[in-house]
């Protein structure tokens, strides 16, 4: 009986966590039978397991600190002395998480900084907008991983962009609701946002080529890369096919009625204008103005991905073969939109054309499109320009 | 005999007739679930039925046999947490048998086939999706979900000394299952248990017992994009709220890897007149999720959990009264993090309490007992990516009443109620409100020298406080035992 005091003692004595050595010593010292020896070497080895639980983390999620200072240096906002950097109080930042269905939202003070709290551990996309004018934003966008608790500091130079006054107002690519992968019925829908005549002579309308290769250069470079391109009838400069203040323009892939090969497909038939590749024997309506391809190693007509891809609208003064592809400078690009189904997707779109992306949800074949909140209204970030809405809206607003 | 064959087939008939659901306990249940006073071959306080420790299995089982049951339940529900299902039956099939190999060997078999259909369970695509882990996958419509699949355990006691026993055992299930609306998900649930034990018998009135309990379950998701082309849109919940959108294929594979320590001391120190059973456990359990995608794999969270519980058993059986007792201390507590990093998502800790006194007297022909439990647990809650926090204490209570008559040597008749009263249960991420629950359970039994025979039925009656909800169910049962010679 009194082993078996000596065995529940050196137990508890393992349970509160004392040395093993010391309880090898109280063994030796206190157990002489070999029965209670081997029972007291089978309990150690138990208790000596109860010590590998893993260490329980001390930082907490949900209270992550980020610091962001914001600064003007195109001379915006302090012609006197355009070198210099000056803060820009009020702008808008943007965290859009890129592990989560989540996103914050604030403004820098007075100082420009903006210090934001209780935010998740997560890649981020930083968005930082200040609107000068109804012409002029100033943005700066970044990527950035917030991880720890420590406080994190970074500072944000913006440039601005003009913003154009015909602008990518609708995009329906998704197909109608169909068991046999007809998606042909995709269109795109411009808009002129600006209260004076714009024309589309000779502007170029095209889906960006996007891989993992070029994905890490595409801020870099000073053009885009584009797989199709199709440039609008008429020279850059002309004035024969304008578009009216308020006006929407519809451009199909095809001009056909295709509710009548897929119920609820989209009809088609009455689009302003549609993409015919003049090196294939693609679908032509007579009544229906052209854009034609001025990509030479392509014999398709314009299709673009059903749920992730992004599209420019050029103003087609200037753009180059490359290869396969087309080349346009980002100079002369009047808008970019980005799209993709899902966060894990890397960005195919420079952030200077589109700092964000629309239309997460839309699964192929499911009749969904994405239209801008506002008609016209851009940003430059079509995570907050842009919504999904649950059917196409060709020549109007939802 | 040909009567006794035409008892057994229909009795068989009426077994696939009845949807019915677990069952070792049977006559517990049919007595209002009374456990601590009732005296039974099968509910003997010591290591091998209160512990399940198969270094034990012959001192408890002096007879081989073979026992086949059937059970099934089913229930509806208003009265249910966000993933549960609306209406749920389940049927098994059971299969033991126990075999004295020699005076000092023994072995005891299982194998079983289970089916459960859940109807109407909305978003969740997981089996468990309110297991104690707060990772929930989910897609966005309500479904059906059928599972199914054998299951097989093992135990084995070899006596090499008098006074030492070795016991090992090993459980192995699997089962499939399937969505049948979008996404269609396909399930495969996996769980290996291998156990080592010992008992040291010091005498007949004191009886050391440990074992060791390692165990592994997979639960496998597949999300494959069906014929009609339409994209897999899925939601991975890490915390309660807070989520991430996904769409595309992948296969989900949640790896539990945990281990179970117990030890456990029976003491019967004026020969079977006073028993006492302290059991020690403590478990240990690590959650590993990962998705994958074509080739890649990639962990998408870690989750651990910790137990320890303190029980005392006692039995005081005074001629044709028993009194039997029940306290116990458990400590639980789990969190989860960041799949990469040191950052804690979620935390969860419960201290409780419980207290069981129950009675039991033999009349000539009636057994009555009563027992009353007594609950009571600090629970708390953190969910810090949600910025959820929820502390209390969740009180818990029980009265039982059971009474078997009998009819004649051989035939019984058995009846239970319970009466139960829940306070809402903080330590769970999603819990059901505070309710009531009402429990009627009767039950017939045939039993001879060599075999044994019995049919039970009980129903299930839960209502929310405020009669907002309600659930209503029950369980079926027709259960055989047939000793050998």
């Amino acid at each position: 009986m009194n082993e078996m005091i000596h065995l529940a003692g050196i137990s508890f004595f393992a349970l509160a966590g004392v040395p093993v050595h010391y309880i090898l010593k109280l063994r030796a010292k206190y157990l002489k039978s070999a029965m209670i020896k081997q029972m007291s070497s089978l309990l150690l080895s138990v208790f000596l397991l109860f010590q590998c639980q893993p260490n329980k983390p001390s930082i907490t999620d949900g209270n992550l600190f980020l610091a962001i200072a914001v600064f003007d240096t195109t001379g915006w906002l302090n012609s006197q002395d355009s070198t210099r950097m000056t803060p820009i109080p009020a702008a808008k930042i943007t965290l859009d998480s890129r592990d989560y269905e989540k996103q914050f939202q604030f403004f820098t003070d007075s100082m420009g900084v903006a210090v934001i709290s209780g935010i998740l551990a997560s890649e981020y996309g930083i968005f930082v907008e200040y609107q000068i004018s109804t012409a002029t934003v100033l943005i700066a966008a970044k990527s950035k991983k917030i991880f720890n608790t420590s406080s994190e500091v970074d500072t944000m130079l913006t440039h601005s962009i003009a913003m154009s006054p015909v602008v990518i107002n609708e995009i329906y690519s998704c197909g109608p609701p169909n068991n046999v992968f007809y998606f042909f019925d995709q269109y795109i829908e411009l808009y002129n946002q600006s209260g004076e005549i714009q024309y589309l002579d000779g502007m170029i309308l095209t889906r960006v080529r996007t891989s993992v290769e070029i994905e890490p250069f595409i801020e870099i470079w000073d053009f885009v890369e584009n797989t199709y391109a199709f440039q609008f009838p008429g020279s850059p400069g002309g004035k024969e096919y304008p578009i009216y203040p308020g006006q929407y323009v519809v451009v199909a892939g095809d001009a056909y009625d295709h509710s009548q090969s897929i119920p609820g497909a989209v009809n088609l038939e009455n689009a302003d204008f549609e993409c015919v590749n003049q090196l294939s024997s693609d679908y032509d309506n007579p009544d229906v103005p052209n854009l034609s391809n001025i990509n030479t190693a392509r014999t398709t007509d314009y299709l673009i991905s059903l749920v992730t891809d992004a599209v420019i609208l050029a103003d087609g003064t200037s753009y180059w073969q490359n290869g396969n592809y087309i080349d346009i400078p980002v100079s002369t690009i009047l808008d970019g939109v980005e799209y993709k189904k899902t966060t894990s997707t890397s960005k195919r779109l420079t952030r200077r054309l589109d700092s964000g992306y629309t239309g997460l949800g839309i699964s192929n074949y499911s009749g969904r499109s994405r239209e801008r909140i506002t008609p016209g209204k851009d940003t430059n970030n079509s995570t907050v320009d842009f919504e999904v809405i649950d059917a196409p809206t060709p020549g109007y607003s939802h | 005999m040909p009567s006794k064959i035409k008892i057994i087939t229909s009795l068989l008939v009426l077994m696939f007739v009845l949807n019915a659901g677990f069952a070792s306990d049977f006559r517990i249940n049919a007595l209002g679930n009374n456990r601590l006073a009732l005296v039974d071959e099968d509910n003997q306080l010591n290591l091998y039925n209160f512990v399940n420790n198969p270094a034990y299995l012959l001192f408890d089982e002096n007879r081989s046999w073979l026992k086949f049951y059937a059970a099934g339940n089913y229930y509806n529900t208003s009265l249910k947490r966000q993933y549960d299902p609306e209406k749920e039956q389940n049927l098994s099939f059971n299969f033991h048998g126990y075999k004295i190999l020699a005076h000092n060997q023994a072995i005891w078999g299982r194998i079983k086939y289970h089916f459960n259909s859940k109807y109407h369970l909305m978003n969740a695509i997981e089996e468990n999706p309110h297991a104690d882990d707060p990772l929930v996958l989910t897609d966005s419509l309500s479904g059906n979900f059928n599972t199914d699949g054998p299951g097989v355990e093992v135990l084995y006691h070899y006596q090499p000394f008098s006074k030492l026993g070795i016991g090992a055992g090993i459980t192995y299930e699997i089962s499939t299952g399937l969505k049948k609306q979008y996404t269609r998900p396909r399930t495969i649930h996996r769980n290996f248990e291998g156990k080592i034990a010992l008992t040291y018998r010091f005498s007949p009135e004191l009886v050391f017992g440990s074992f060791l309990t390692g165990s592994r379950l997979q639960d496998q998701i597949e999300l494959v994009k069906s014929w009609d082309g339409k994209d897999i849109f899925t939601r991975r919940y890490r915390s309660e709220l807070v989520y991430r959108e996904i769409v595309g294929e992948f296969d989900r594979y949640y790896n539990l890897n945990g281990w179970h320590f117990n030890f456990a001391v029976q003491y019967y120190p004026m020969k079977t007149t006073v028993q006492n059973l302290l059991v020690f456990d403590y478990s240990d359990n690590t959650q590993e999720t990962t998705d994958q995608t074509g080739v890649n794999r990639n962990m998408d969270s870690y989750w651990y959990q910790n137990l320890y519980q303190l029980t005392y058993y006692g039995r005081y059986i005074l001629n044709r009264m028993v009194v039997g007792l029940k306290v116990a201390y458990l400590k639980q507590k789990d969190w989860s993090k960041h799949p990469t990093l040191p950052i804690l998502i979620t935390e969860r800790s419960r201290d409780s309490y419980e207290f069981g006194l129950g009675l039991s007297y033999q009349f000539n022909r009636i057994l009555l007992l009563v027992e009353g439990d007594l609950y009571r647990s600090n629970e708390m809650f953190s969910d810090y990516q949600s910025s959820l926090q929820r502390e209390g204490y969740n009180n818990y209570y029980s009265g039982k009443m059971g009474g078997e008559i009998k009819i004649d040597p051989i035939h019984y008749i058995m009846l239970g109620y319970n009466y139960n009263y829940f306070n809402p249960d903080y330590y769970s991420p999603q819990f059901l409100p505070e309710n009531k629950t009402q429990y009627f359970s009767v039950g017939l039994s045939e039993r001879r020298a060599r075999y044994e025979i019995e049919l039970y039925f009980d129903y299930t009656l839960k209502n929310s406080i405020e009669n907002t909800s309600s659930f209503k169910g029950w369980n079926a049962l027709i259960y055989t035992r047939l000793y050998m010679l």
